[in-house]
């Protein structure tokens, strides 16, 4: 048997990689993406104040510290049985709105979209930020600049600090918004609004309205009937911050909802003696290996998921790019994981919306941002939807509010075996007998997983993203026959 | 492009990690060292867990900036190493890219395309560190890393006496 490395040169020895393996003929057995484990974080945790955790916790990794913050702000709620005042509520559904605004044109313009704008056969030193640029013209790149600019200015203004927020305590906030700063808050999210619907046209233009990119989003090449899983609210349309998870079916039928506090009656995670990250699997389903289908309780949590999961958006641009997005992609449910991408700029529209909904709410500058808790704390559950995936965070503590359990499911762990899937099925589509091996094809490979916008942090360290790949193909002894570095493709 | 860079101090020192990742968050050990012993508003000290495009926005507006690190290049843990930027390797510089992001040098690229005031001096502070140690959440240093903390400070200081 050949086996083949996908490989990103961290400087983490044995970090993130994939693993194709090829049988005598040349042909693949079995994909997989491999990633170690950060150890230890349960017992860093336990023994200290749980009202730590939201700010602890947002140190896990420097990509999504706002979702952690979140998810153990509302985990901390839980504990103590405290309901946030609405300011209190709104308040951190407004940061978290600019957080997924920033993050979602992060990934779009500078990780996953190259591929699409730039074409997966374009040279590595091109299919970046700098190609785009080059491409579409210097002033994308400063509207970048300027949408993550706003993004981050906003979660500074009500989280009190750059990139690590730290103003949700359980009750709510330990800061109201002064009039001064809603007005400016409004200003930047109306400016949001536009750099989404030009996302969502630029998006049309330069991939939707090119067959061959077309081609590649609705091939069966990238996709899977696996069950989907987002957060919603009372009217079943998506929501970041707050609400019940629905599952949906392959078939698109909805499983049912679940509360945070529930989510072990629904989750369950599947250990592989080759992999330190666990596997979520849907309970009620049960585990059935790496297949898709009815039958197999496989799941996905990303931007298309919650598309998926839920009946629509809950503001005006973005339901009328839902009804767009389906209308196009043959109705619901989207199977096709590239389509992932398209979703995530809805999602972009949908985040701008509700900054502005938040940011023109009356009782957005109300003094009234916490409730301080009284009772006795016990046990809590909190969800939020990460960027990549719904995150949950279940404490336990004593009487005192130490804590003496913690639990994390983070966004991208619910896609570890979705992703191995899409990993799979597209190298057996792109990596054939007698097919030379080249970099367009591995990245084809990689644009399986680039497209569920893996976030290993919370999991592992922080993993280089458009960086040098090295590839190692081996014989069937195991021997290096070839060694290809993306750069010199 | 507008100034993202907040204060946009002259000189610059970020120390870059993870303060819960073990001798991952030395970067911020030395910077708040250093922090300590300070005395010049035309220096500021920062401690960040970012890369790439959020670590390049925080460079700009500045004269000269330092980035202090835990580095990955073969050599024994706790031997500390003061080198230019360039002269370190695209993918080589540690916390400075993330899978959700570019690579910092990608990142220096752009915001120069872009015409953002970057500094031409942005030199690296590494501390060799074990990365068969770097799996495990704790606040404590290894006691090689440990030991290379002054050793690090120092040549922190010694590119700040250099630079003016």
């Amino acid at each position: 048997m050949s086996r083949i490395t996908i490989d990103p040169m961290t400087r983490l020895e044995g970090h993130g990689k994939i693993e194709i393996f090829l049988d005598d003929d040349g042909n693949v057995v079995n994909s997989y993406l491999q990633v170690p484990e950060l150890r230890g974080f349960e017992r860093f945790c336990v023994g200290r104040p749980v009202e730590e955790m939201p700010v602890l916790t947002n140190r896990i990794c420097g990509v999504c510290p706002e979702a952690h913050h979140m998810a153990a702000a509302k985990a901390a709620d839980a504990v103590y049985g405290v309901e946030p005042p609405p300011a209190g509520r709104k308040l951190r559904e407004l940061l978290y709105s600019a957080f997924y605004f920033a993050d979602h044109t992060t990934h779009f313009y500078i990780l996953g979209g190259p591929d699409f704008i730039m074409g997966p056969d374009a040279p590595v030193a091109e299919r970046n930020i700098l190609g785009v640029i080059h491409k579409v013209g210097l002033e994308i790149g400063s509207k970048v600049i300027q949408a993550r600019h706003y993004g981050h200015t906003t979660v500074e203004m009500i989280g009190g600090r750059k990139v690590h927020p730290c103003t949700a305590v359980p009750g709510g906030m330990t800061k109201s918004l002064s009039e001064t700063e809603r007005a400016e808050i409004e200003r930047m999210g109306r400016w949001a609004v536009e750099f989404a619907q030009f996302s969502l046209k630029l998006f049309g233009d330069a991939v939707l309205g090119n067959p061959e990119y077309r081609d590649l989003i609705l091939g069966d090449a990238y996709s899977h009937r696996t069950y989907y899983m987002g957060l919603v609210d009372a009217q079943n349309r998506v929501n970041f911050y707050d609400g019940r998870v629905s599952v949906v079916s392959p078939d698109g039928e909805r499983v049912g909802t679940y509360a945070p506090h529930e989510y072990t009656d629904w989750i369950s995670e599947r250990v592989e003696p080759w992999s330190y990250l666990k596997f979520p699997y849907l309970k009620k389903v049960g585990w059935k290996g790496f297949v898709d289908g009815k039958d197999s309780g496989i799941y996905m949590a990303t931007p298309l998921s919650r598309l998926n999961a839920a009946d629509g958006m809950a503001t005006p641009l973005a339901q009328a790019e839902y009804e767009r997005f389906y209308a196009t992609l043959g109705g619901k449910p989207v199977h096709q994981r590239l389509a992932i991408h398209w979703a995530r700029l809805v999602e972009l529209l949908y985040a701008a919306e509700r900054w502005v909904e938040l940011a023109t709410d009356p009782e957005i500058t109300s003094p009234d941002v916490r409730v301080v808790p009284t009772k006795t704390p016990t046990e809590g559950v909190g969800i939020v939807e990460a960027p990549r995936g719904t995150l949950t965070h279940h404490y336990r503590t004593d009487e005192r509010g130490l804590l003496t359990m913690v639990n994390l499911v983070v966004g991208t762990t619910n896609n570890n075996a979705a992703m191995s899937l899409s990993i799979n099925k597209a190298a057996r589509a792109f990596i054939k007998a007698g097919t030379v091996v080249k970099e367009g094809l591995l990245n084809r490979v990689e644009m399986a997983y680039r497209a569920y916008d893996p976030c290993l942090g919370c999991a592992t360290h922080s993993l280089p993203g458009r960086i040098p790949l090295q590839v190692s193909i081996r014989d069937a002894q195991g021997n290096p026959i070839r060694v290809l570095r993306s750069e010199d493709a | 492009m507008s100034d993202n860079s907040g204060t946009g101090g002259r000189t610059r020192i970020i120390g870059l990690g993870n303060p819960i990742l073990g001798d991952d968050g030395v970067g911020w050990r030395v910077v708040e060292a250093m922090r300590a012993r300070l005395d010049d508003e035309a220096v500021d000290v920062l401690c960040l867990s970012v890369g790439g495009v959020s670590l390049m926005e925080q460079l700009v507006g500045c004269d000269r900036a330092l980035l202090v690190d835990a580095v990955v290049t073969g050599a024994a843990p706790g031997e500390v190493l003061s080198i230019p930027l360039d002269e370190l390797g695209d993918p080589s510089c540690g916390h400075t890219a993330s899978t959700h992001d570019t690579t910092l040098t990608t990142a220096l690229s752009l915001g120069r395309a872009l015409q953002a005031p970057l500094p031409d001096d942005i030199w690296v502070v590494g501390v060799e560190v074990d990365p068969r140690r770097l799996h495990e959440f704790k606040e404590a240093l290894s006691p090689e890393v440990t030991a290379a903390v002054p050793e690090a400070v120092r040549r922190v200081q010694e590119w700040l006496a250099g630079g003016r």
